[in-house]
């Protein structure tokens, strides 16, 4: 929209479109002023909106933020619930991602700023969202080109996200904590285009290709594994930042606040095998006979935080020194016609069709968002490894939406200086509070106050491990009991994602999570 | 015979060069009359126009999935690299000076072997300079290289990788070692997923090629789901030239002190990075105040969590191709004839498509 700034002869001086702020999606969007402008500072406004408020157009907006290097890239990525549909239906649209690598100006892209467009068969949407990270303020700043006229809106920020009590309407509905979100964060990403399962339709020169994947933005196809590389950084820093913001040292302003991650689900990524169903219902119904074609292994994450307490992989995590939990990694093998059965037998599908994900056993686990968080405090010397452990090892068999783990938070003290005041204050309350056997309290102070708090948690997932190996061997009633108890419990773990008051937007469509059906 | 390119360009003398080339073309040779396999030739797309042929390349993370260790495990045990990247640390006390991945086959050197002790020791130097590498550290105890035949040099050679300190990463590296990350592996595992499987989806073609394809790995699913992808859409593909997987680049982000630096621009990166020999080497130069992602750089592996590689594969409608490229003519006279045919002659062999 152009501003009226003044009248000069007979003429009307127009300025320049402007930057406008919306709150949200109900709020009327308003002029920034220039001093509100300037005090963003991510790459998004730096390279594009303040030297080209009015600008439309995404080949220039890439143009914008890419600059002259020829070494700078731009990267698509596309995700979608119908990502195995190569059919075009009325309506058909898929959702892009597009980063950058690369210095322009001194400003580095990667993993700085990304757009977000809807893509259809033969283009894509005018509306743009997209995010910027300002390190200088320890912020993304997010963006959103909408209306008629398209214009520009600055659309919030991720600051106090992880705190706010009113989301409606805002980016922060989905960027729950703030940051980026890739809920399939790594392999082998069941909505995404990714080397593991391939949107040949949208692939430059294939025989099936939609019209717009032979557009030259088309041509930057890239797999999921790379945007697992510029998420996995991006909260990296975002974690930082954020630990900055609430510790000096060891001494921490807000326990709570920092250490929510450890206690509760802030956020969930999404796990799966690596395994095909061959049950997935789209494009087409699943035959009767279907079944996966290879055996099905369960991941380790649905047992426990594996990632967390036997640390290493891709993330690098530093871990709690406890490897047993990897061996949960290959505990469950299910045959093709074992896990057709449950999937059959338990009723599995969605809203309008029978069937499985994509994957097998597609279900959400501790994301890296919140993993990061533990791992950092950890290297800082905030919390001890004991203390780490003896908070995941309560409700161990619910790495995620765990209220008895969740309610133990109340625990922590607003302010301490390093772990021996932590672990001491909580004792203390927890002394205070004398609590009755069989409750989270009870448990979390028996294994705090252990001799050898990381040595009880192994004995327990130790325990854990041969409990489930003893159903699976149990013989074959055993084991198809303990089967269907585990897939049920799979099951249930995405309806709570679905159900959870502040979770809930990230199930973005009825397509994402197979459930119990009539 | 194709003229196939020398990767590292230090193929010398010439006899190393036909070795390489020979060792190539049996394995081209054995999985085009693999049956039924949509893998051929690279002689078949000679005659096909550049607007009917495309290479593409399919990536992966040097980080290795299946290894259930920390970092610091990862860096000592080469054993557990396996995802056709290997790496040396260098140290200055605790500090990390200096990384060195390698995708340089150990066939590529065993061609050289063949030639003469003399050819291997030089082809070591032009990667390590000043390796002064003795007759025991390159092929073991007890054998005299200039009385021995090629072959046994070769197999020498090969056997005692492991043990060799200009390549075990005591004093150097130059080729991977891990038996699964060679030129047969990646031969087989391409030419095996290449044979359409209408049973399974493209994203499950590894877990039926056996002992071909590792589901576990990065590389392996990511080149067999995309061969088999291709060879779904009717089209013939082969392993482009040259042969072999190259650095793609570095992800993440790294800062000099504070400054943001973009390590895959080879030009401006303060030299942190340096990739080499057609990018089957790239060296980390761990440069004061050097971070990733906010934190030192303290191990190999937490640089190739960031590492991407790549390999190449050409490929082209069958109906563009050669008859004799053809799923269906693996065991053609004509086939053979392309096959043996001098490198000039073979464009000749398949006709006007």
């Amino acid at each position: 929209m152009l501003r009226i700034v003044g009248v000069l002869g007979a003429g009307l001086v127009l300025a320049q479109p402007t930057l406008r702020r919306q709150d949200s999606d109900q709020s009327v969007p308003v002029p920034m002023t220039p001093a509100e402008i300037a005090s963003l500072g991510d790459p998004f406004v730096r390279l594009v909106l303040r030297p080209n408020p009015a600008v439309t157009s995404l080949d220039q907006i890439d143009q914008l933020i890419l600059g002259p290097s020829t070494a700078n890239r731009r990267l698509l990525f596309i995700v979608s619930e119908q990502i195995a549909d190569p059919a075009i239906r009325p309506g058909s649209t898929r959702r892009t991602v597009t980063a950058f690598s690369g210095l322009n100006s001194g400003i580095r892209l990667n993993p700085n700023v990304m757009l977000s467009v809807d893509l259809h068969p033969s283009g894509f949407s005018p509306v743009i969202e997209s995010w910027g990270w300002d390190d200088a303020a320890r912020r993304y700043n997010f963006y959103r080109l909408d209306g008629e006229p398209l214009t520009w809106k600055f659309r919030g920020s991720s600051l106090d996200a992880d705190i706010a009590r009113d989301r409606s309407g805002k980016c922060i509905r989905c960027h729950i904590s703030g940051a980026p979100v890739m809920k399939e964060l790594l392999l082998p990403w069941n909505n995404w285009h990714s080397p593991r399962s391939i949107a040949d339709y949208l692939t430059p020169g294939a025989p099936n290709a939609w019209p717009v994947a032979n557009t030259p933005r088309l041509g930057n196809l890239a797999s999921a594994e790379d945007l697992m590389n510029f998420v996995i950084s991006a909260i990296r820093r975002f974690t930082t930042r954020r630990i900055e913001a609430l510790a000096n040292g060891t001494a921490v302003s807000n326990g709570p606040r920092l250490l929510a991650p450890l206690f509760s689900t802030t956020e969930y990524n999404i796990a799966s095998a690596e395994q095909l169903t061959n049950l997935h219902p789209i494009p087409n119904p699943v035959p009767n006979q279907a079944a996966p074609p290879v055996a099905i292994d369960v991941p380790d994450v649905f047992f426990l935080n594996a990632n967390q307490f036997a640390g290493a992989g891709i993330t690098g995590y530093q871990g709690l020194g406890l490897p047993e939990a990897r061996k949960f990694d290959t505990l469950v093998k299910i045959t093709p016609a074992e896990y057709r059965s449950l999937v059959r037998d338990i009723r599995t599908g969605f809203p309008d069709r029978r069937g499985d994900a994509n994957f097998a056993w597609f279900v959400p686990e501790a994301s890296h968002a919140d993993n990061e968080m533990i791992d950092q405090i950890l290297r800082r010397g905030i919390i001890s490894r004991e203390f780490a452990a003896s908070v995941l090892a309560v409700d161990i068999e619910n790495p995620v939406f765990s209220p008895r783990r969740a309610r133990l938070l109340g625990l922590v003290p607003q302010s301490f200086n390093g772990p021996a005041a932590l672990t001491k204050a909580v004792l203390d309350r927890l002394n205070a509070l004398n609590p009755q056997p069989n409750t989270p309290e009870a448990d979390f102070r028996t294994l705090l106050s252990s001799a050898d708090p990381a040595g009880a948690v192994r004995a327990r997932i130790t325990a854990y491990h041969a409990r489930v190996q003893a159903q699976l061997n149990g013989g074959p009633a055993a084991r198809r009991n303990e089967l269907r108890r585990l897939y049920r419990l799979m099951l249930d773990r995405r309806l709570l994602a679905g159900n959870d008051a502040i979770l809930r937007p990230l199930v973005e469509s009825p397509l994402l999570f197979p459930r119990r059906v009539q | 015979m194709f003229d196939y390119t020398d990767p590292g360009g230090t193929l010398r003398p010439k006899a190393a060069l036909t070795n390489y080339r020979n060792l190539l073309h049996a394995q081209y040779r054995q999985f085009a009359t693999q049956a039924r396999s949509a893998f051929t030739l690279l002689e078949a797309f000679q005659t096909v126009k550049p607007a009917k042929k495309s290479t593409a390349t399919v990536d992966w993370l040097a980080f290795p999935k299946t290894a259930t260790a920390t970092f610091a495990q990862i860096d000592a045990n080469r054993q557990l690299q396996d995802e056709y990247v290997e790496w040396r640390v260098e140290r200055t006390a605790s500090r990390i000076t200096r990384i060195t991945f390698c995708t340089d086959f150990r066939e590529y050197y065993e061609a050289i072997a063949m030639v003469s002790k003399a050819a291997l020791v030089t082809a070591i130097q032009r990667v390590i300079p000043g390796a002064n590498p003795a007759n025991a550290q390159l092929f073991g105890a007890g054998f005299n290289p200039d009385t021995a035949t090629a072959e046994a040099r070769a197999f020498r050679f090969r056997n005692n990788l492991a043990n060799n300190p200009w390549n075990n990463g005591t004093r150097g590296i130059f080729c991977l070692t891990v038996g699964v990350n060679s030129i047969p592996a990646l031969f087989s595992l391409t030419g095996f997923a290449a044979v359409p499987n209408a049973a399974v989806p493209a994203g499950s073609i590894c877990a039926t090629l056996g002992g071909n394809c590792v589901p576990g790995r990065n590389s392996d699913p990511s080149i067999a789901t995309a061969v088999q992808t291709l060879a779904k859409q009717a089209r013939g593909l082969s392993l482009a030239d040259p042969v072999g997987i190259q650095a793609a680049r570095l992800d993440g982000v790294w800062q000099v002190n504070g400054t943001d630096v973009d390590p895959n621009d080879l030009t401006a990166n303060q030299g942190i990075w340096r990739v080499s020999r057609g990018g089957r080497r790239a060296v980390l130069n761990n440069v004061a105040g050097l971070t990733l992602d906010g934190a030192p750089v303290t191990s190999g592996a937490q640089v190739a969590a960031v590492f991407k590689v790549q390999a190449a594969v050409i490929s082209a409608l069958e109906a563009d191709l050669p008859d004799w490229a053809r799923i269906g003519q693996e065991t053609s006279q004509r086939l053979q004839d392309a096959a043996n045919a001098p490198a000039a002659a073979a464009a000749r062999a398949g006709g006007t498509p």
